[in-house]
């Protein structure tokens, strides 16, 4: 079990790395169980052997009861509910005493000791399923140290319900990597056979369109499936649901940003793809037609839409609201994160009229996608530097500014001089992505160039100089604005250039009039991304809080087949519990609990009386 | 149509000057009715199995335990006899692990005499 597990936190603070083998073995012993010991109204009464079955109803009459049936083949046990309120150990007393009664006796309640034996949560790092005020050893989040009782009385749920195979739930995010080993058994299957990945991609990263490829470049949704439905099968985490049917449909590139287009075309599918539940651990700041009209599909289709609250520490019916979160169809469900004590994390946004309820959001260990990585690059060493004009203005220069060193040109401070007319300057390096399956390189820049001039940044698989036949060219077009641009150099996918010698180079070309102050930059970063099928991955955000609750609903709707999404969301939104934090910060003002979920009833219905 | 209303104006025109001359009106004798009523069956699985069921309360009533017994759901249905006046009834579904259950918005009806 030494499973590397990377620790990301999806707020940005930073990454650790952690060794799995740190982790005890799983523990033989179940936990007890916090439901009732028998039923709270019946009673079992055995009967002496002549006694006629005409009498045993007589009897239980006499003492307050009622015949429900009898047991099994057992002719002589009767099940009978109390119906005068007295207790069940009364009843039993009373009864054992009268003398056609052989015996008496509650009608125990015995639990399938429903507990996993994943050896993450066997070692107590599942504090959402299981809060025994353990300190996480993962996730960096602060407090580490929860409060026992704190979580989703999760294992009293598992006595209920485990499978939720019946119900098909959307992971509709950056993908999932179907053959990690915790998930690849709880992966949905096409019965059409048109999609064979277990679901489609739409982001526009990679090859969308039938049988187009939803694994996950980023590691998210893979995290976020895991949350929902980790298989129970003694390596690994464990999800709400033991088993699933996890559909995914990949809408976020490798950068983790998707647009309306892709977002929606995966709502669209899971919809017609027979999903019930749809997950969205993602969000926007503008409200969106489009995307509303799909949630609305979604509803009119009897799917349930679990949607995230967002990081921003704000409150979303005050300060700037969140989409889809502050949506207001009767089938959305917004999540805020909750750290282990049930106070509201830090980083999660609340909403008293947006944001439903609040579920467990810190520290949450689950699948990732596989070895996650980053290359960094100071310009120091290795850099190959070449210029086609000389002087002040020519060809890239290396500059530390405070502790940060910046790549430029022309190689002065920032605005003090301008670049060369009729100049290619290039720069270039070496990097070896040999066995990556994923690289994207991001940097921060300034660029001030004009019209005709042009900054480049290619890469060549075979090595050498990247401006020679180039594998790839992303290029910048200059323009006479005079107008310095903060191009958001995050998405320069390296798909192509995965090799030992994928040289990666900056360029500077320009034209004979008018210049300006050019290109600086810095934050030189390759983030890689090895598939494995055994990558594990501690991390905080609503994101994290999000799946926890669409694993409950899928958990409710598999234990109740006939619900409606309406069902499914008072379950949720109802059958929780009320805790301090949420009071004022969310609809209701509870924390998701699966057993209060699982065992909410709905109020009767449709009460109609005839008088005769 | 335009006589019938005309009829029932007069009628209840006839009632409200023998009332306002201080008699003559007889208090109705309660009549025994037989009352049914029914209810939209809930979806909870634990509600239609053993140790669920619905409890009916009509006001003034003992309440009328419908546990389930057999079959796919637990009964929706019960009737009762009443004398006549004004009544509300809820119904509570419940289940071996919520035997609080939740109680149903409370219904208004009248047996009349």
């Amino acid at each position: 079990m030494n499973k590397p597990i990377f620790v990301s936190l999806l707020t940005g603070i930073g990454l650790l790395f952690v060794q799995a083998a740190s982790f005890a073995r799983p523990s033989a012993s179940a936990a007890p169980s916090q439901q009732p010991q028998y039923v709270k109204d019946q009673v079992l009464i055995k009967f002496k052997p002549g006694v006629a079955a005409t009498a045993h109803s007589q009897t239980a009459r006499a003492y307050g009861a009622s015949t429900m049936q009898t047991v099994g083949s057992r002719k002589d046990v009767i099940l009978a509910k109390l119906i005068r309120g007295q207790s069940v150990e009364q009843a039993v007393n009373d009864l054992s005493r009268d003398p056609g009664v052989e015996y008496a006796q509650p009608n125990y309640i015995y639990h399938a000791l429903a507990v996993p034996t994943d050896p993450v949560y066997a070692a107590g790092q599942l504090w959402a399923a299981k809060n025994t005020g353990q300190t996480m050893l993962t996730g960096g989040y602060v407090p580490a140290t929860g409060t026992a009782g704190r979580d989703m009385n999760l294992e009293a749920a598992w006595d209920m319900q485990t499978d939720c195979s019946s119900v098909v739930v959307a992971v509709v995010d950056t993908g999932i990597n179907y053959n990690s080993e915790d998930l690849s058994a709880n992966m949905w299957t096409d019965l059409s056979g048109t999609d064979t990945l277990h679901g489609r991609n739409f982001a526009a990263d990679v090859a969308t369109g039938p049988n187009s490829d939803p694994m996950d470049r980023y590691g998210h949704g893979t995290h976020v499936a895991g949350i929902i439905g980790a298989a129970a099968n003694s390596v690994g985490g464990v999800g709400v649901c033991w088993s699933a049917k996890l559909m995914a449909v990949r809408v976020l590139e490798a950068t983790g940003s998707g647009t309306t287009t892709s977002i929606v075309e995966g709502i669209d599918y899971a919809i017609a793809n027979g999903a019930k539940v749809i997950n969205m651990s993602l969000g926007g700041g503008s409200e969106d037609p489009t995307f509303i009209q799909a949630i609305t599909d979604a509803q009119t289709a009897g799917v349930l839409v679990v949607v995230a609250a967002g990081n921003e520490s704000n409150d979303n019916d005050v300060t700037s609201a969140s989409y889809p979160c502050n949506y207001t169809q009767t089938n959305l469900i917004c999540v805020a994160a909750l750290d282990q004590n049930y106070a509201l994390a830090g980083f999660s946004n609340w909403g008293s009229t947006s944001v439903d309820v609040g579920a467990p959001g810190t520290n949450i260990y689950s699948t990732w996608a596989g070895t996650s990585g980053t290359i960094t690059d100071t310009f120091t060493a290795g850099w190959t530097y070449s210029s086609t004009t000389a002087g002040t203005g020519g060809g890239w220069v290396v500059n530390a500014y405070g502790v940060y060193n910046w790549l430029e040109v022309p190689g002065t401070s920032w605005g003090t001089a301008t670049y060369n007319a009729s100049t290619d300057d290039r720069a270039y390096k070496n990097f070896n992505l040999n066995g990556v399956d994923v690289a994207t390189l991001s940097f921060t820049a300034s660029v001030n160039i004009t019209t005709g001039d042009w900054f480049l940044v290619n890469y060549r698989n075979a090595g050498g100089d990247p401006f020679v036949s180039p594998d790839r060219s992303y290029g910048l077009a200059g323009w006479n604005d005079g107008v310095t641009d903060f191009p958001s150099y995050s998405g320069f996918y390296l798909d192509g250039c995965r090799s030992a010698t994928c040289t990666i180079g900056f360029g500077l070309l320009t034209n004979a009039t008018l210049q300006n102050y050019g290109v600086t930059l810095t934050d030189f970063t390759i983030s890689t991304l090895t598939y494995t099928t055994n990558g594990y991955n501690t991390a905080n955000g609503t994101s994290m809080a999000t799946p926890e609750v669409a694993g409950v609903a899928a958990l409710v709707w598999a234990h109740n087949p006939s619900f409606t999404y309406a069902d499914v969301a008072a379950a949720i939104r109802n059958g929780g519990d009320s805790i301090a934090a949420l009071n004022g910060k969310t609809t209701t003002g509870k924390a998701v609990d699966a057993l209060g979920s699982l065992t909410y009833i709905n109020p009767p219905t449709g009460i109609a009386v005839t008088v005769h | 149509m335009k006589r019938s209303a005309c009829c029932s104006i007069l009628i209840v025109f006839s009632a409200l000057m023998l009332s306002a001359c201080g008699g003559g009106v007889s208090t109705p004798t309660p009549t025994s009715h037989s009352v049914d009523l029914s209810w939209t069956a809930n979806r909870e699985v634990e509600v239609n199995k053993a140790g669920g069921g619905y409890r009916v309360a009509i006001s003034g009533q003992p309440v009328i335990d419908l546990p389930y017994v057999s079959g796919v759901a637990a009964p929706t249905s019960t009737s009762t006899t009443l004398m006549s006046g004004g009544y509300t009834v809820t119904v509570t579904a419940y289940s071996a692990l919520n035997p609080t259950g939740t109680v149903s918005a409370a219904y208004g009806f009248s047996v009349p005499y």
